[in-house]
């Protein structure tokens, strides 16, 4: 049988917009036949044995896919520890050469996918300098409206005709089409519209954390 | 004029630290006082998501570790570098978690640069912004995507200016750093 292995990015110990889109595309593979593993890269990073144990265990998978949220526009520091690990242990021979294909899912605070495309690029450069296939990347904006949620009932749920494509094409050994990359990429708001309503939110956040201070304020002014 | 070296280097990497001191050497050269620190030996564990930073203290992170003395310096200097061996064009996992935890210094508000939607900035100024990596043989890819990078950092953080520089191999750091330092307009003060 086909394995996938789904690998979560977010530091999140719950609900995260990396876990919802995983857990999705793993529910997909399973009904298309794949045995899929699903895991938090964060304590796992922590845990020397656990990580030889996953990347042992990627080595002899079919598909590895990574989900994680952009930050400082590019991957969070646990997951580009994973990938210098899994590029460690191929150069040193420790991990045999091996052909899992890569995929990625990645989203962004922001409206526009285009924020997540450099995270994409190095992804896609870990692949080529470690002979590790390509499959692909989705990529969108506004993640945290999918946080804890079904893919299927988010504002992204006029998407999934493209988002089953992309776990039909992963699950027949090919990758993410561009036409699901490209669906996927589409702004959810319209990117003028994003500051008002983006500013709203985040008043909000405060509020349900019982912040009484400006959200303005200069703690580190020189 | 004031700069901040954050040298992430890791334990062994001779190359990587050859480059930060050729840095060193230079701002030093060129008038400018330097302030370094080694990250691997600051504590700064990784960034938990939770966006507290901005809104439960705002501006500052809610782990009281050394990442807030790291936001400081920053917000204190006038030009800020970072020195990394690259990691597939980014820079490396240790640099990375000290900079996942920086993204206090930026508002959680938004605005349109450039037709795009980034980050308002929290502060009137921000240091001119210089990332230097180090790889072990020379790869464009690797150095475009950095360059890439670095510039999407300099937007996001409201650098007036910005640089990034890779040295390949046994390349010359100091010519590196002169060209970083060059390209980024960091130049002796001339005292009327």
């Amino acid at each position: 049988m086909s394995r996938a292995v789904l690998l979560i990015g977010s530091p999140k110990p719950g609900k995260s917009a990396s876990r919802t889109f995983a857990e999705a595309l793993g529910q997909r593979m399973d009904a298309r036949e794949f045995e899929t593993r699903v895991e938090r890269i964060g304590p796992i990073i922590r845990d020397e044995e656990a990580l030889a144990a996953l990347l042992g265990d990627i080595v002899t998978a079919d598909v590895v896919v990574l989900s994680f949220p952009v930050y400082w526009d590019s991957l969070p520091a646990p997951v580009l520890r994973f990938l210098e690990a899994w590029a460690a242990g191929l150069a040193d021979g420790s991990l045999p050469a091996s052909a899992p294909r890569l995929a990625v899912l990645t989203q962004c605070g922001f409206p526009e996918a285009s924020h997540c495309q450099v995270a994409i690029d190095v992804c896609r450069l870990f692949a080529a300098e470690n002979g590790v296939g390509w499959a692909g990347a989705l990529a969108f904006g506004m993640g945290g409206s999918i946080a804890g949620g079904s893919v299927e009932r988010s504002p992204l749920g006029p998407r999934m005709k493209a988002f089953d494509a992309a776990a039909d094409a992963l699950s027949a050994g090919g990758s993410i089409p561009e036409s699901s990359t490209e669906a996927f990429a589409r702004p959810l708001v319209p990117a003028w519209g994003y500051p008002l309503l983006g500013g709203w939110l985040w008043g909000q956040q405060a509020k349900k954390n019982g912040c009484t201070e400006p959200l303005t304020c200069k703690p580190y002014v020189r | 004029m004031k700069a901040l070296i954050l040298d992430a280097t890791p334990a062994g990497d001779e190359r990587t630290m050859r480059a930060a001191d050729a840095l060193v050497a230079e701002l030093t050269a060129r008038e400018v006082s330097v302030e370094r620190m080694l990250v691997r030996d600051l504590d700064v564990r990784a960034c938990t998501g939770c966006f507290g930073c901005w809104t439960r203290t705002p501006g500052e992170c809610v782990i009281d570790d050394d990442a807030r003395r790291v936001s400081q310096a920053i917000m204190d200097s006038d030009v800020c570098a970072v020195v990394t061996p690259l990691s597939f064009g980014c820079y490396g996992a240790l640099a990375k978690q000290l900079l996942d935890r920086q993204i206090c210094l930026v508002l959680p508000y938004f605005v349109m640069v450039e037709g795009e939607v980034h980050h308002k900035p929290r502060y009137g100024s921000y240091p001119t912004w210089l990332a230097l990596g180090t790889l072990e043989r020379p790869s464009a890819s690797e150095a475009d995507l950095f360059t890439r990078l670095v510039e999407r950092n300099a937007v996001n953080m409201h650098n007036p200016a910005h640089a990034a520089q890779v040295i390949a191999g046994d390349e010359s750091a100091a010519a590196a750093v002169a060209r970083l330092l060059d390209t980024a307009g960091v130049r002796t003060e001339v005292l009327a």
